[in-house]
This record gives C-alpha cells, sequence and structure tokens, in this order.
C-alpha cells in the first residue's frame, strides 16, 4: 500500500500545531518585538532599528551586553572544561569491569540531575558563604586559610564558583551518555587491543575516546546551546543583578533586568529586551551551524 | 540530506531554548501568582474575600493581625494577607497587573517606582471622594503617592533610617553613650573591635542595602539638610561635591570595622549577624524592628541617628516606605475602598503603626505609639530635618538608576581601592545621564 504525502502530514500535524503555537509564535513575535517600543502593557510603538542602534551605541547597555557576552563564553569554557571533563572521568570509572558496586555509582553521580535548580543553587550559596560556610570552614581546617574567598562576592571567583555549582548538577547527563558510548564499544576490540599489549591508558586514548567522539560532539552542541541561553543557575545563586560589580551578568540575566526585572521605578523596556534575545538567538543560532560545518563533518549525526 | 536534517533539528532545538528565554513573560505570571481563591463578584452583605499582597514578608504576621483588627469591624470583609519577595515584588505587580491577576490591594513604592505601576492605567485613582481619609494626611506624605495631582495609595508606613546597637555588647565594652560624631562612632567601633566583638554588621553585595540603608544615612547626617538634596536634584552640583566624598571617605574608614569578606555579604547575612547577637551594630532602618523582636526577643536593642563629621547631626534619612493602593480591575472595589479608608483613618494608622513596629503613619493624628522601641526610633527624628532617600523622587528614569550605581562605586571603592574622589568621580560619570 502506497501512502500519499498528505498522509505523512496527517501524522505530523498535531505536533506541529503545538510546536508552531508555543515555540514558533513566541518567537517569531519576540523577534518582531524588537522592531518596537513597548512597556509591557501600554501602547506598541515601531521603531526600526532603533533597540539594537540603542543596545550597541549607548554605553549604558552596550558595556553591560559585550560583559555579558563574554562573561557567557567565559562560563561556556568553564563548564566544557569542568563538566565534561569530571563526566569523561566518571563515565570512564564506572564502566570500569572489573569493580563491583558500579550501579550504584552510576546513581549517585546521576542524582544531582533530578534535584531542582533552586535547591542546587541554594546549597551552594550556603557552601560558599564567606562566613560560615563549609568550604572556607574546610579550608581553615585544612590550614590553607590563605586561600578563602568571598566566593560569590568577588568578581575574580564568582563566576567561576557559579560555573562549578551548575557543572556539579548537570555532569550526570554527559556521563550517562559518554558512558552508553562507551557500552557500545564492542568487547572485542579491547580483547584485540589487549592482545596486542596495549595498556590500560592507551586503550582508553587510542580505543575508546575515538569511539565516543561522536558523542562528545554532541554534547558540546548542548553545553554550548544552553550556556548561551542559562539563567536559572546564575539567577538563584546571585540573582539577576549580575553582582559583584557584573561579573555574573550574562546574555540570559541582562534580558531579565531589561525587560522585566527592573527594580525601582525603571520602564520595563521590552523593546531593547527582545533584540537581547534576537542577538542570543542569533548567536546561538550562527554558533550552532559554524560547529557542524567545522567539526560535525566526520560525525555521524 | 542527513547532515541538512540534523543541522535543522539542532536549529530547533536553539530556538526553542532562546524562545523560551524570550517568551517566559507569561508562564512566570502564572507561575508568581497562584491562582488564589477568586474573589467572586458577589452582592453586597455576602462576605467577600479581598486578597492584600506587598513586599513585607517579614510583617506577615503583625499585618495578619492588624487585620483582624479590620475584620471585626467589618465581618462581611476577610482580608487574606499574600506577601511577595521585596526583590521579586516589582517584577511580579508589573506581570499579574498586566495578565489581570493582581490582588485587590495592592502595596505600592512610592514616588517614581509607584508612578510607574499607577501609569500602567490599573491602579485606582484615589480622592477623598471615595477615600474620605485621605485628607489626614499632609501634603508631603500625599506628594509621595501622587502623580500629576492624582494618589493612587494611601499613606501607610513612613520608616527611619539609622543605626541599630546591640545594647548588651556596648555595655560590655563600657561604652555609655551613643556616638554624636563619625570620629567618636570610629572610636567606639575601635573599642569593640579590641574587645573581641564585630563592630559592624555590614554587606556591599546587594545593591539596595548599600543604596537605602548605607550610604543614605551616612549623606543625610553629613549634608545636614535638605537644600544640599534640591540643589543636587536642581543640577547645581553634582556628585563630585565634597559632600559627597566626604560620605564615601566616611563609608570606606567603616568598612575596616565591617566582617571579613563584607564584599560578599548581602541585606540577609549583614541582618543575621546582628540578630543572633554577634555585632554591636547594623545599619538598616527602623523597619527592622518586627522582625527583629519577632526573631530575637533576647536581644537588646537600641538605636542612634547615624552621627554627623563634627557636631550632632542636624538631618536624618527617612523613607515612604508603604502605601496601600486599589487595583482598578478589582471585582471587589467597595470593599477594597472600604479597607483602605480604614487604614488611612487614625484608628488604622494607629492599627499599623502599633502591628508592624517600625513603621508610622503620616496620618498627623495617628501618632499613640505603645513600644518602646517605636518610640525610641521615632524619637530619633526630633531636632533635626527628615529627608527623603536619594534614589526615589528622581534618577530612576534611565539606566544606570541611582540606586544601582552607587552600589556599583562603592564596589568600585572598597574592592578595586578607587580613593573616595575617584569613586565620587566615577559616580558621576555612571550618572551623567541626568546631568544632559
Amino acid at each position: 500500500m502506497k501512502r500519499s504525502n498528505w498522509t505523512y502530514c496527517a501524522f505530523v500535524l498535531p505536533a506541529f500545531l503545538f510546536y508552531a503555537l508555543f515555540m514558533l509564535y513566541p518567537l517569531i513575535t519576540s523577534l518582531g518585538l524588537s522592531f518596537f517600543s513597548w512597556n509591557g502593557y501600554g501602547a506598541k510603538t515601531f521603531v526600526g532599528f532603533d533597540n539594537f542602534v540603542t543596545l550597541f551605541t549607548n554605553p549604558a547597555y552596550s558595556e553591560r551586553f559585550f560583559g555579558a557576552l563574554k562573561n557567557n563564553t567565559l562560563f561556556f569554557l568553564y563548564t566544557i572544561v569542568l563538566q565534561n571533563g569530571i563526566a569523561l572521568l566518571l563515565a570512564a570509572f564506572v564502566n570500569m569491569r572489573r569493580m563491583r558496586g558500579m550501579k550504584f555509582f552510576r546513581s549517585i553521580f546521576f542524582i544531582p540531575c533530578t534535584l531542582s535548580i533552586i535547591v542546587v543553587g541554594y546549597i551552594w550559596t550556603l557552601i560558599y558563604n564567606p562566613l560560615w560556610g563549609p568550604l572556607n570552614f574546610g579550608l581553615n581546617a585544612v590550614g590553607l586559610s590563605a586561600l578563602k574567598q568571598p566566593w560569590l562576592g568577588s568578581e575574580k571567583t564568582a563566576l567561576i564558583a557559579v560555573a562549578v555549582a551548575n557543572a556539579w548538577q548537570y555532569t550526570g547527563t554527559p556521563m550517562i551518555m559518554l558512558l552508553a558510548g562507551m557500552q557500545a564499544i564492542p568487547d572485542e576490540l579491547y580483547e584485540a587491543a589487549d592482545l596486542d599489549g596495549a595498556g590500560a591508558w592507551k586503550q582508553f586514548w587510542k580505543l575508546t575516546f575515538p569511539l565516543i567522539a561522536p558523542v562528545m560532539f554532541i554534547i558540546s552542541t548542548i553545553v554550548f546551546v544552553s550556556n548561551y541561553s542559562a539563567f536559572e543557575i546564575i539567577y538563584a545563586m546571585v540573582g539577576s543583578t549580575g553582582s559583584p560589580n557584573y561579573a555574573t551578568d550574562i546574555l540570559g540575566t541582562f534580558f531579565y533586568r531589561i525587560c522585566f526585572g527592573q527594580r525601582l521605578g525603571l520602564q520595563p523596556n521590552m523593546g531593547v529586551g527582545a533584540a537581547i534575545a534576537t542577538c542570543m538567538f542569533l548567536i546561538i543560532g550562527v554558533g550552532v551551524v559554524l560547529w557542524f560545518r567545522y567539526y560535525g563533518k566526520d560525525s555521524e549525526l | 540530506m542527513k547532515k541538512f536534517l540534523s543541522m535543522f533539528l539542532v536549529l530547533v532545538l536553539a530556538f526553542s531554548l532562546v524562545a523560551c528565554s524570550a517568551g517566559t513573560q507569561p508562564a512566570e505570571s502564572t507561575e508568581a501568582t497562584t491562582p488564589a481563591e477568586e474573589s467572586s463578584a458577589a452582592p453586597a452583605a455576602e462576605p467577600v474575600t479581598l486578597r492584600f499582597t506587598g513586599w513585607r514578608t517579614e510583617d506577615e504576621n503583625a499585618i495578619n493581625a492588624m487585620n483582624e483588627l479590620f475584620m471585626a469591624e467589618n465581618p462581611n470583609i476577610k482580608v487574606v494577607y499574600e506577601p511577595v519577595q521585596a526583590t521579586e515584588y516589582d517584577t511580579y505587580l508589573q506581570t499579574a497587573l498586566a495578565n489581570g491577576t493582581a490582588a485587590d490591594i495592592i502595596m505600592m513604592r512610592s514616588y517614581s517606582s509607584g508612578k510607574t505601576v499607577y501609569s500602567g492605567g490599573k491602579i485606582l485613582d484615589l480622592s477623598t471622594e471615595n477615600v474620605p481619609n485621605l485628607s489626614m494626611f499632609p501634603a508631603s506624605a500625599i506628594n509621595a503617592w501622587s502623580s500629576d495631582g492624582k494618589s493612587f495609595a494611601v499613606p501607610a508606613g513612613m520608616t527611619i533610617e539609622g543605626v541599630h546597637y546591640n545594647k548588651a555588647i556596648f555595655d560590655a565594652c563600657g561604652i555609655t553613650k551613643t556616638p554624636d560624631t563619625v570620629e567618636e562612632l570610629l572610636q567606639d567601633c575601635q573599642i569593640i573591635k579590641d574587645a573581641g566583638y564585630l563592630p559592624i554588621a555590614g554587606g556591599i553585595a546587594e545593591a539596595w542595602y548599600v543604596s537605602e540603608e548605607i550610604t543614605s544615612s551616612i549623606l543625610m547626617a553629613t549634608v545636614g539638610s535638605s537644600d544640599w538634596v534640591k540643589s543636587l536634584y536642581a543640577k547645581e552640583i553634582d556628585f563630585t561635591d565634597p559632600a559627597y566624598v566626604t560620605m564615601l571617605s566616611t563609608l570606606q574608614k567603616l568598612t575596616a570595622f565591617y566582617p571579613d569578606f563584607y564584599e560578599g555579604l548581602g541585606y540577609e547575612d549583614s541582618q543575621n549577624l546582628f540578630i543572633t547577637g554577634q555585632a554591636a551594630m547594623y545599619m538598616s532602618g527602623s523597619f527592622e524592628l518586627q522582625y527583629f523582636t519577632e526573631t530575637n526577643p533576647d536581644l537588646q536593642l537600641g538605636c542612634f541617628a547615624f552621627p554627623g563629621q563634627t557636631a550632632a547631626p542636624t538631618a536624618i534619612n527617612f523613607t515612604a516606605a508603604i502605601g496601600v493602593g486599589v487595583y482598578a480591575d478589582s471585582p471587589n472595589l467597595e470593599a477594597a475602598l472600604t479597607y483602605v479608608n480604614w487604614l488611612a483613618s487614625k484608628e488604622g494608622g494607629e492599627a499599623y503603626a502599633n502591628g508592624v513596629l517600625g513603621f508610622f503613619s503620616p496620618n498627623s493624628e495617628a501618632t499613640a505609639l505603645t513600644n518602646d522601641l517605636s518610640k525610641a526610633w521615632i524619637g530619633l527624628t526630633a531636632g533635626k530635618e527628615t529627608i527623603h532617600m536619594l534614589g526615589y523622587e528622581t534618577m530612576t528614569e534611565s539606566s544606570p538608576d541611582y540606586s544601582t550605581a552607587v552600589a556599583d562605586t562603592v564596589y568600585q571603592m572598597c574592592v578595586n581601592h578607587l580613593t573616595p574622589e575617584q569613586a565620587a568621580a566615577y559616580m558621576q560619570q555612571q550618572m551623567s545621564w541626568y546631568f544632559e
């Protein structure tokens, strides 16, 4: 029996309608909003590219925008190193055949992923508390009191402190993905490698790693997309003001402040906010396309 | 084809993530306003339930107790107080008004912040016609909650900014007299520090706390008269003025007596250090009284006005803090107006001031206070000019607003070691939009 294209369309239609209503429609309207001046409830005025001009030329906005972009990039790099690095080590660890209790560890490492971001953020702010937080307390106890820091209060450490909390929470997901990749590698390959006299270290780098590279690639893409649109963990830990001194101000918090998070009297500026969201969208879209162009050629996606 | 498909899929993923972050407004508001029991538009004489929203989470018990007084007189009206975290309140209110889920009675901030909310057209105009007791207030109080001559809230609570101190620690250090000058204050701080206590509980991690509770108190004591504020607003002087530099350098000297890592401490950290009796002094407002006395009744509280530079201060900082307005689309307008009119009366004003310690009704007849600490705080204003804190009446129209700018300035001075003069120049540079 041959089905017509219409049959396929009919099956896709419900999902597409749902997607269009909750994804495409808000996306397109918020892109459109960037050409209007609007305070969130009054009348909208069409202003052309004025919002983008303000965003890029008015120092009150442009300094914050490029600062946030820089912080986003740092946040992405920190996450790649911390989250994926640790996930790789953990996956290799729980994939070891000769160890017992690995199922237990697998669950343990995955548990943080199931916690609410607010909970994780709150716990880590307690850990980082400069007065009585266990981190400074622990440093003191082992005689490293010189290393004590106001972790979330210093420009130097605040962003990386948040990145650590974020990596702690999400390491489980890439670990599971990498583990699945590792377990898909046939045992025969390792047996052959054993026979050829390759040690564990060599087996990992010459055999395991190349075969899980496609998984790494997908993970990095997800981290890229989620980090350039990050907001929740920063908001949960240091609020939306980018404190201290905008060291934790990323595009998401900047967008939130301009759009509707202003305190005391400033009108919400939906137009410039939408312009920021449009820029975020372009950065992520262009970034992903380039990423696939140059690194995704050989991947089996 | 495969690659195109995958690229498309990833783009879709990217789309959706951005769309989510760009489109969260409606989602956020439904989350923020849990659909409380819909107070159905009931015919008269049927009991109605009024929702009252505000940012004073600390005063929930006290406000509920005050509402009991109202409900005893008006058995047909039930008032439910639903507070929202202060730092989230403005965002919450804007979205709730925009999507029609706002409470019937709404706590309003004064001056430009309140005006912004009012300008959305969702807050009822109040006048002596619908709220007769508005006539009980002096013009200065009415002005704080009006826009182009139209009142949008009943003035309910003024607060005073100063220094809380722990009498037990002062006694233990042999300090018998509260300081009148900054020099005396610094000497006292040294004595307290030498005795092994923390002199001042404070931190600069939160902008509003730096702006409203730390710098504002020092500034008003330093300038000593509202003329300075008037000439600043009139752009005759700017932030490089010697008085502003003096304010910054005073704060710089005080931070030597702040806790370690104070740059990472926020409002609640500072508050906790003081409530738990670890610190001798805490700069904040009278509005802390209710929370402090509820949380640690054993704390021996005292207060003094922030000292002057060379002599006892002649001015003190106050805030037109709590106004109460009515949601224009409320289905229970009549009951809501009954409530705010009661709040504006002598009886209601006293119920607020005595129920929620540390807030003072601007109603000139509502002066009977029962609590000694409240009396002590209002006593601080005797013989001094009361000046409203900066950054409320104006200087909020563009970005960065005064509050954000001064917090950034203080951070630059304390952490990145700008001198007070450099910091004042930095402040002026940030606020240059106001002087253009």
